[in-house]
């Protein structure tokens, strides 16, 4: 059960990041621009 | 005893909006303004008999603007004359193809028909769902308190009809521009507006897409240029005694275990208040008016990880021939991806780009009296963002050059031979507008506007690291114009009077 949900998860990972580099260059640049201001949100919340 | 019940920090219309409210509500308001005029970017300067608008060239969506006068028992059309500009914009394409958008809808689908029939059933269903829209978010939501996750959900629940447009705000603008239209002359003519917010459109929200629409309700120019605005609204404010001061720079804001308690002016004059606040932008208001040191570690770490949006440099031209324009708005425009290229491939490496992406205001076609008799103002506006800090060089030294490369895109556009009519020429560059408004790297748009700055995750009106300290303008909502920092105004007055009234 243990393997299965490790596997599992490897597969959903490969399947990401096989679907980030299908997108288009622009959508990229858009997730790693939300991705880098996404970790500051908790803190903006309260300011 | 304090001096003042209220003090505001600037005089831009989120400031002066909060103050007229405030002084309306019975609170004795002063503002305290750096520069030797108000109204911030919506202001007018005039220079050898000509008027030039600063920054804000239009207002549109004006039920904010009314809202604020109602709230002081007035009407804004005793305070202003709005002239409706119609046609909203007259569009040049990169291959020099002109055309314009009506105000009325029926006669865009005509244009649109008759340059992209493809798109015509694109454009119904963009303006048909953006109507509704905006008229369940213009009177609800655009003015209400939306700080924390209780707050959103009130605003929610007195409209649930929002819910529906939620998405719209997920998405990036060129996602809801593409999902319309086909055409790429029609995706330019609505692709343009993230940069009024300071972003491209592949990341500007969805929301931005909905700007093209919002301008169909009517745009409007105040006689005697963009300073009518802030002057009528410290005109009503006087009447409820508000006190204006102008060329008056704070350069501190006073605290004691945490609560601001007044200012401190650059003469070192001490100014007591119960209430502060700060219609500057965020950062400048945390990080140089209050200090890091006086602030909890997390506050210091919210408000520095916001970016800022882009600046642009702004050319002001004076000319004694009749410009060969249509409308008060014309807009050099440029494919999706050419806004996108400029974003990563110039701007994000500190390049000026040398592309044709500006808008062109023409003010003397709505308000003659803006320049002397048979001669023209021309605002231009390089809505290509350009770097604050140019690679390997400097505003102040770049100055010629970019005037030079102004008159270029005016002969290209607006007059072949401009260049022989201009009676007077200026240039407001990056460095200017961080200098005379005091925006933190010249961004006239103020925080970069994206999903992740959105409502909650904005700095909030009502500040929660020092008490008793209040903010207002674009920082606290959402995209920069006239509309939003009004509203913003509107909001904050909404926290005061319940906190202290």
């Amino acid at each position: 059960m243990k393997k299965a949900r490790k596997v599992f998860l490897l597969l959903a990972m490969v399947a990401l990041v096989a679907a980030y580099f299908n997108t288009s260059e622009s959508t990229r640049r858009y997730l790693k621009h939300i991705g880098r201001q996404v970790p500051s949100l908790p803190y903006r919340y309260f300011i | 005893m304090a001096d003042y019940d209220v003090i505001v920090i600037g005089a831009g219309l989120g400031g002066l909006s909060t103050a007229a409210l405030c002084a309306h509500s019975g609170f004795k308001t002063l503002v305290l303004e750096q520069a030797d005029i108000i109204g911030g970017c919506c202001s007018t300067f005039e220079m050898d008999g000509y008027k030039f608008d600063v920054g804000a060239s239009i207002v549109e969506v004006i039920p904010p603007l009314e809202k604020l006068f109602e709230l002081m028992g007035k009407r804004h059309s005793d305070y202003m004359q709005l002239v409706s500009c119609d046609p909203i914009y007259s569009f040049i394409t990169e291959d020099g193809q002109r055309f314009s958008y009506p105000t009325d809808i029926d006669e865009t689908t005509a244009v649109i028909a008759s340059i992209a029939p493809e798109d015509v059933e694109g454009w119904k269903r963009f303006s048909s769902m953006g109507l509704s829209m905006l008229d369940s978010m213009i009177d609800t939501v655009m003015t209400a308190p939306m700080n924390t996750i209780p707050e959103a959900l009130k605003a929610w629940l007195k409209n649930p009809a929002v819910a529906r447009f939620a998405p719209v705000f997920a998405r990036t603008h060129q996602g809801v521009v593409r999902s319309y239209y086909k055409n790429p002359i029609i995706q330019s003519s609505v692709a343009f507006q993230s940069y009024f917010a300071g972003a491209p459109p592949e990341l500007g929200s969805g929301i931005f897409g909905y700007i093209a629409l919002s301008e169909h309700l009517g745009i409007y120019y105040p006689r005697g240029g963009m300073i009518s605005i802030p002057n009528g609204i410290k005109a009503a404010g006087e009447e409820h005694g508000l006190e204006v001061q102008t060329g008056k720079k704070v350069e501190k804001i006073l605290l004691e275990n945490g609560v601001a308690f007044g200012v401190e002016l650059e003469d070192g004059t001490a100014i007591t208040s119960t209430v502060v606040v700060s219609n500057l932008n965020a950062q400048v208001t945390y990080l140089k008016l209050i200090r890091p040191e006086n602030l909890p570690h997390w506050a210091v770490k919210a408000i520095s990880s916001y970016e800022m949006s882009m600046p642009c440099p702004m050319i002001y031209v004076g000319i004694d021939k009749k410009p060969e324009l249509d409308s008060h708005h014309t807009v050099v425009t440029n494919s999706i991806d050419a806004m996108n290229d400029v974003w990563n491939d110039y701007y994000k490496r500190g390049i000026i780009p040398h592309t044709a992406m500006s808008l062109i205001c023409w003010p003397t076609e709505c308000d003659p009296s803006l320049a002397p008799e048979g001669r023209h103002v021309l605002n231009f506006l390089c809505n290509a963002p350009a770097p604050y800090a140019p690679l390997g060089d400097n505003w102040d030294r770049l100055k010629p050059w970019y005037k030079e490369e102004a008159i270029k895109e005016l002969e290209q556009y607006v007059l072949p031979d401009v260049r022989d009519h201009i009676e007077l020429m200026e240039v407001s560059t990056p460095l200017d507008f961080e200098r005379r408004l005091l925006s933190p790297q010249g961004s006239i748009y103020g925080l970069f506007s994206d999903v992740t700055t959105l409502a909650m995750f904005r700095p909030r009106a009502r500040s929660k690291a020092i008490k008793n300290l209040y903010l207002t303008g674009s920082s606290t909502h959402y995209g920069g114009g006239i509309p939003t920092t009004i509203a913003s105004g509107i909001v904050t007055t909404g926290y005061i009077t319940k906190d202290h009234g």
